[in-house]
């Protein structure tokens, strides 16, 4: 359980610190993130379809003419794009702008979820039907690590990611300037797509340096860390149920 | 029968093992390209620098680079701040020179109403601007947008030289590399709008500027205006009573009128007296409240230097691109 938890963990991890180590020099990187997105869209595909085509047999009668196309296959392949599309990028620029605390705390993240996945497949097998077991894990595992790992994810991005101090007193336009100027100084399509992620992350320094002391400031500063947390815990778990079969033997 | 599910059995068996494989080695590749890129990234953040020897073409590590920034952005400073007090003159030496004609203002019976009826109305802030402060705030946007183009060009200079000083000056002459050179151009462009000086200068004359420093100098004025007022209320008490009663003297062939007459004569009494003890109190005092004015300003003076020399501090700050944290700016400033 454990290894497969670390193997999960690192399948995850090790994509995104090629990408982080990789983009300086050249934007071959992306494929790093192209190879972690078919991974993303294989796990999430594995676990949901199950469900989508259990719940499509329900709803349709076998005798119908519609059963045969509305299989749920392709509302599986929907989800798993949709999840994929949001999750490659936004994990693509957290890993470029990631403070080591943070690193840490999200493997910690990547670790529980996987554990908490396998832990729970475990205990749902007696109870629930195959694919449901798995399907019920993955969802619990990707939401109940959230209500430790938020605060503290939260709380680590307060503390300790570096801020430049030109943000202090930059309007939000000169602040963009800067938080983009931490991109690599050559053009590509990869700088076009993060150029929007650091803009939006500028805005939100500049407008948490507005609220000031007031105790929305912490609260909108950690939202992109909750959901980045929220895709690792989902992504971890997901992951952990592609690794499962390469890591455990099947059982009898 | 039998053989067909054999052969599938082995197929499926032998599919296994080409997934197992695919997989193991994903991870393998990605762990090894992970050991790769850290062994590049670590060699170049220690090397101080990476030079190719074959086109001797030199950048240095972000480390040096980042020194060489902080060096330039703080050598700009230096510089720029020299140009603080000649600048402090050129916008204070109005203000100084239209001390005796307010002086002159302050001992007179008008200006003395004036100042009462101000104190009374709270307009004294804006009586002080307008006399002492007038186009004050014009004059120090024109020092700030100075500073400013001071500050950029000393940074530019300053970046230059720290820069090529850094250049190897051994072997066969040394090219500068193409990221360093980006960054250095970046930076000098970026100094024209990193936290202007006139920004600050900006925002200081929005919330008051030369109105705030004007209302500070009437603060201090209107404790010895009302001082004063004590002193010479006791004063003039006699001098209306005799005038009175002079007046009434003179009147007396007026009949009922007299009391009228008497009234007129206290008044006439009144501002005699306040033009006899203004002059007095002028010829006594001026002096004293042309230094205590002259005081206030330096006062005055001091907090548009200070203005100053924070806004420089900030924008070198800024260029040289330290970093903080949210943590760090909530907790408390010793």
């Amino acid at each position: 359980m454990f290894f497969t938890a670390i193997i999960s963990t690192a399948l995850l991890a090790l994509p995104l610190l090629c990408w982080n180590l990789g983009f300086a020099y050249s934007d071959l990187a992306g494929v790093f993130m192209l190879l972690l997105g078919a991974l993303l869209f294989t796990g999430v595909f594995s676990t949901t379809s199950i469900i989508c085509r259990a719940q499509s047999r329900i709803a349709f009668r076998p005798d119908s003419p519609l059963a045969k196309f509305f299989t749920g296959r392709l509302r599986a392949l929907l989800r798993a794009l949709v999840f994929t599309a949001i999750a490659t990028p936004v994990l693509a620029w957290q890993a470029l702008r990631l403070d080591t605390y943070v690193v840490a705390g999200l493997l910690a993240l990547c670790f529980v979820s996987s554990l908490l996945s396998l832990w729970i497949e475990a205990r749902a097998k007696p109870h629930l039907a195959a694919g449901f077991d798995r399907a019920a894990a993955v969802k619990l595992a990707g939401v109940l690590p959230l209500i430790l790992f938020i605060p503290l994810l939260g709380w680590l991005n307060w503390t300790y990611v570096s801020i430049p101090v030109a943000m202090l007193t930059a309007p939000l336009a000169e602040a963009t300037l800067i938080v983009l100027a931490e991109l690599p100084p050559r053009a590509g399509w990869l700088n076009e797509v993060l150029a929007f992620f650091f803009a939006v992350d500028a805005a939100k320094l500049w407008l948490t340096f507005k609220l000031g002391e007031t105790g929305w400031a912490p609260i909108f500063y950690s939202l992109d860390a909750a959901l980045v947390a929220i895709i690792v815990a989902h992504a971890s778990a997901r992951l952990t149920s592609l690794v499962k079969p390469f890591t455990q033997r099947p059982q009898a | 029968m039998t053989e067909i599910n054999e052969a599938n059995v082995a197929a499926l068996q032998r599919n296994r093992k080409i997934m197992a494989y695919s997989f193991w080695g994903v991870i393998i590749v990605l762990a090894l390209f992970t050991i790769g890129l850290s062994m590049l990234a670590y060699s170049n953040s220690n090397s101080g620098a990476t030079q190719q020897t074959n086109t001797n073409i030199y950048d240095p590590s972000t480390t040096v680079l980042q020194r060489l920034i902080e060096s330039a952005s703080g050598g700009a400073l230096a510089l720029t701040v020299e140009s603080v007090e000649p600048l402090l003159d050129e916008i204070y030496a109005p203000v100084y020179a239209s001390i005796p004609a307010y002086t002159a203002f302050h001992y007179s019976v008008e200006g003395e109403y004036t100042e009462i009826y101000q104190a009374v109305t709270s307009e004294m802030g804006e009586h002080i601007e307008a006399h002492l402060f007038e186009g004050f705030e014009d004059r120090l946007t024109v020092a700030a947008n100075t500073l400013d183009t001071q500050f950029n060009t000393a940074f530019n200079d300053q970046l230059h030289q720290e820069i090529d000083a850094s250049l190897p000056r051994s072997g066969s002459p040394t090219l500068l590399g193409q990221t360093t050179q980006t960054i250095r151009d970046d930076l000098i462009s970026r100094a024209q709008f990193t936290a202007p000086i006139a920004g600050a200068v900006m925002a200081f004359t929005a919330l008051g500027g030369a109105k705030t420093l004007s209302v500070f100098i009437a603060q201090k004025m209107l404790i010895k205006i009302l001082a004063k007022l004590g002193i010479k209320t006791a004063a003039k008490g006699g001098a209306i009573v005799a005038g009175i009663g002079t007046g009434a003297g003179l009147c007396s062939w007026s009949g009922p009128g007299a009391a009228v007459c008497g009234a007129v004569g206290g008044l006439v009494a009144w501002f005699a007296a306040d033009a006899a003890i203004v002059n007095i109190d002028q010829y006594f005092h001026a002096d004293e409240f042309e230094a205590e004015l002259r005081l206030l300003i330096d006062d005055s003076r001091a907090q548009t230097r200070a203005l100053l020399l924070a806004a420089l501090d900030v924008k070198a700050r800024a260029l040289s691109d330290a970093t903080t944290t949210f943590h760090e700016l909530a907790a408390p400033q010793n």
